[in-house]
């Protein structure tokens, strides 16, 4: 890279089930106005906007790039729209690098927004040979968790997702932004009803309209903007083909590349041991364990080890989603940046009350598609 | 095309604005598709293609090879049978309405064929069914050229 | 949803129907409040730079800053440019030939896209007033269109 870059602001809006009070400009206004005054700085010390959100129809509303840069404070600055599935908002984050270590601008708005209680059902048909089958996330998900048990039973069993989920809901009732903040007992999730099997109701996340915003800026800038930035220390992305059943889907192959480019990147060798937390986008209960193992936090089949024993816990040696998650707030597209958010403010040592103590490095991990993209953030307290 | 709109006002829940769109739409199947949906309508056949250099069979067929970018040009039958590879028994839609019966999605490695091909399968209870057990399409006589040619796979 | 998809099999061809509910949000839904319950058009009143737009915003689309107040504006405007349609697109609101027209609004900075008749008097630099419709829905188009005044 060129020249180093840092988040130096985050701001993101509650994320509710259904924002009837705002229009799609004004949710992602409200996620820009925190994040610029999280930084301290003003509209205009902005020098360009990334923009990431879902198809249209998914949020109800045509072309959002066109609405976006007045709303965000911004008229007049150069604006790019980005969309990679759910990994939509880790992209925008991406391009604002792209942006601030080519040298072309000093400070980027990255913003991600999506409001799918708007969504419209159903939308275009995919372009893919022999169109009828297109099997929806929750089922990719459902068949994705019974390879992953059939493949790791006994070590792995659906006790492990429902830990997952009790985990994480746990930590989100310390976050003051999340959707769904009451506690669940792991009994709870074995009993809620199945929806997908092995997937029951409460493996499935709930469903939110929100946004988040993050301010990125360069080696001079964030000096002066952060007394301790975000520095970004590694990234990785890999997209892989549309069609999902090709990889195998316990250990994909997408998410597994990301993760070796990131740590490159960022010399990193142990990720257990250098690293301090992850934030990956769980989706789905089983999905927290499936990531864990891919990232290479622990080796394949381990990942129903690491909940039960504690240690992805908020107070283990490794917490994994101490915002909560995906499980306790899914806003779309907005939810991957959501992911990065966390690990930032968690390295500036900013989360609040659901701060880890001591973090130095935090990474973010984000799928999206159809199982085919995937991101890898990796943030450090030094440059 | 767009059609009407209008708003609906109330109170706390802000001004909601309504309204229907209509979208036509036709593409071109691709050469790929085409065969592939001939072949599954005239003549019950499942072709595949296979990958010049790592000689994966594809489903459904395409012209480039996913894992390594070759082409992928000489046409290959596979089997209407092979091996369940995975699936989930679906209570209902994501809008929360429940099925009558659960659906059964599952992803089948047919004979030959180097990819998973994703279909429904029928004949069978979800407690019954198990990864690895063996299953045969069961084809449907009005067909059209999609994957519901195949109505269902069925355990043999 | 997607309905009635089929393949020919070289084509793939269907109609998607979508149905949609978004929310206006707070000045746009008063906007569309005042044109179908009072026959009345709002702008919106820049806190940053002052400048008075229609149809109104939360923001304002030239500073970006936070609108402060809606003012009634109107209802006479001045055509600032206009454009004579001979063949309706799909979906018009009225039937062709018709015309286009920039209408500044008495007491706002922006001009209005909308429709007016079309008939010769309408040019840049006449004054048109609104002709609301009967039957109103909360749409821009409860105007039916703009009229050459007198």
């Amino acid at each position: 890279m060129t020249r180093a870059a840092a988040v130096v602001g985050a701001g993101q809006t509650v994320h509710a089930d259904r924002r009837t009070d705002v229009s799609v400009p004004e949710l992602a206004r409200e996620a820009a106005r925190r994040a610029l005054e999280d930084a301290g700085i003003r509209a205009r010390d902005v020098d360009a906007v990334v923009f990431g959100s879902g198809p249209e129809s998914w949020e109800g509303v045509n072309r959002p790039e066109g609405w976006i840069g007045p709303a965000l404070g911004v008229p007049g600055k150069p604006i790019l729209r980005v969309h990679t599935g759910g990994t939509t908002g880790a992209a925008a984050t991406i391009a604002a690098f792209y942006h601030v270590t080519s040298g072309m601008f000093d400070v980027v708005l990255a913003v991600a927004c999506d409001k799918p209680s708007e969504r419209v059902a159903g939308g275009l048909p995919d372009d893919e040979a022999g169109a009828g089958f297109t099997l929806d996330t929750r089922e990719l998900a459902a068949m994705q968790a019974r390879q992953y048990i059939d493949r790791h039973y006994p070590e792995v069993r659906e006790e492990h997702g429902a830990m997952v989920v009790a985990k994480n809901r746990g930590n989100a009732a310390k976050n003051p932004f999340a959707q769904v903040r009451t506690p669940v007992a792991a009994k709870d999730v074995m009993a809620s009803p199945p929806v997908a099997t092995p997937l029951k109701e409460l493996d499935c996340p709930p469903l939110a309209d929100g946004a988040a915003a993050l301010v990125i800026a360069d080696e001079r800038r964030a000096r002066k903007i952060a007394s301790r930035p975000a520095w970004f220390a590694g990234l990785g992305t890999c997209s892989a083909g549309a069609f999902m059943p090709d990889f195998d889907m316990a250990y994909p192959e997408p998410c597994v590349r990301a993760a070796q480019i990131a740590y490159q990147m960022a010399w990193i060798y142990e990720p257990l041991r250098e690293l301090d937390l992850v934030e990956v986008y769980d989706a789905f209960s089983f999905q927290e364990l499936i990531w864990t193992e891919a990232l290479g936090f622990c080796n394949p089949g381990e990942g129903g080890k690491m909940v039960e024993q504690g240690i992805t816990a908020m107070d283990g040696e490794f917490p994994v989603n101490p915002s909560g998650g995906i499980l306790s707030a899914n806003p779309g597209g907005a939810g991957a940046m959501l992911r990065q958010l966390e690990a930032a403010l968690q390295v500036m040592g900013r989360a609040g009350e659901h701060q880890v103590p001591g973090v130095k490095k935090a990474m973010a991990h984000s799928w999206g598609g159809a199982l085919q993209f995937s991101t890898v953030t990796i943030f450090s307290h030094r440059m | 095309m767009p059609g009407k709109s209008g708003i609906q006002s109330g109170g706390s829940q802000g001004v909601g604005v309504e309204g229907e769109l209509s979208i036509p739409y036709r593409h071109a199947a691709g050469r790929h598709a085409e065969r592939f949906s001939r072949e599954m309508r005239d003549n019950r056949r499942i072709m595949g293609v296979r990958c010049s250099r790592c000689e994966a069979v594809l489903l459904p067929p395409r012209p480039y090879c996913g894992f390594c970018f070759e082409p992928a040009t000489e046409w290959v039958e596979v089997a209407d049978e092979g091996e369940l590879v995975t699936f989930t028994s679906v209570q209902g839609d994501p809008d929360a309405a429940v099925f009558e019966e659960p659906r059964i999605r599952a992803l089948i490695m047919l004979d030959g064929a180097g990819v998973h091909f994703p279909h429904v399968l029928g004949e069978v209870a979800p407690d019954d069914v198990s990864e690895g057990m063996r299953v045969k399409a069961v084809w449907s006589e009005d067909r059209n050229g999609t994957l519901s040619d195949i109505k269902y796979f069925r355990p043999i | 949803m997607s309905e009635s998809g089929s393949l020919k099999p070289d084509q793939v061809s269907g109609e998607a129907r979508l149905e949609y509910r978004w929310a206006a949000g707070g000045t746009t839904g008063e906007f569309l409040q005042a044109l179908r319950d009072y026959r009345r058009i709002l702008g919106a009143v820049c806190g940053g730079c002052g400048m008075v737009a229609v149809p109104p915003l939360s923001y304002c689309e030239i500073c970006g800053g936070d609108t402060d107040e809606l003012r009634e504006v109107g209802p006479r405007g001045v055509v600032t440019s206009w454009a004579r349609v001979i063949e309706a697109p799909q979906g018009s609101p009225v039937e062709a030939p018709f015309r286009y027209v920039l209408v500044l609004l008495e007491g706002a900075d922006t001009a209005l896209v909308h429709l007016a008749p079309d008939d010769d008097r309408v040019d840049v630099g006449v004054t048109v007033v609104p002709e609301f419709r009967e039957g109103r829905s909360g749409a821009v188009t409860d105007i039916k269109w703009f009229v050459p005044e007198g």
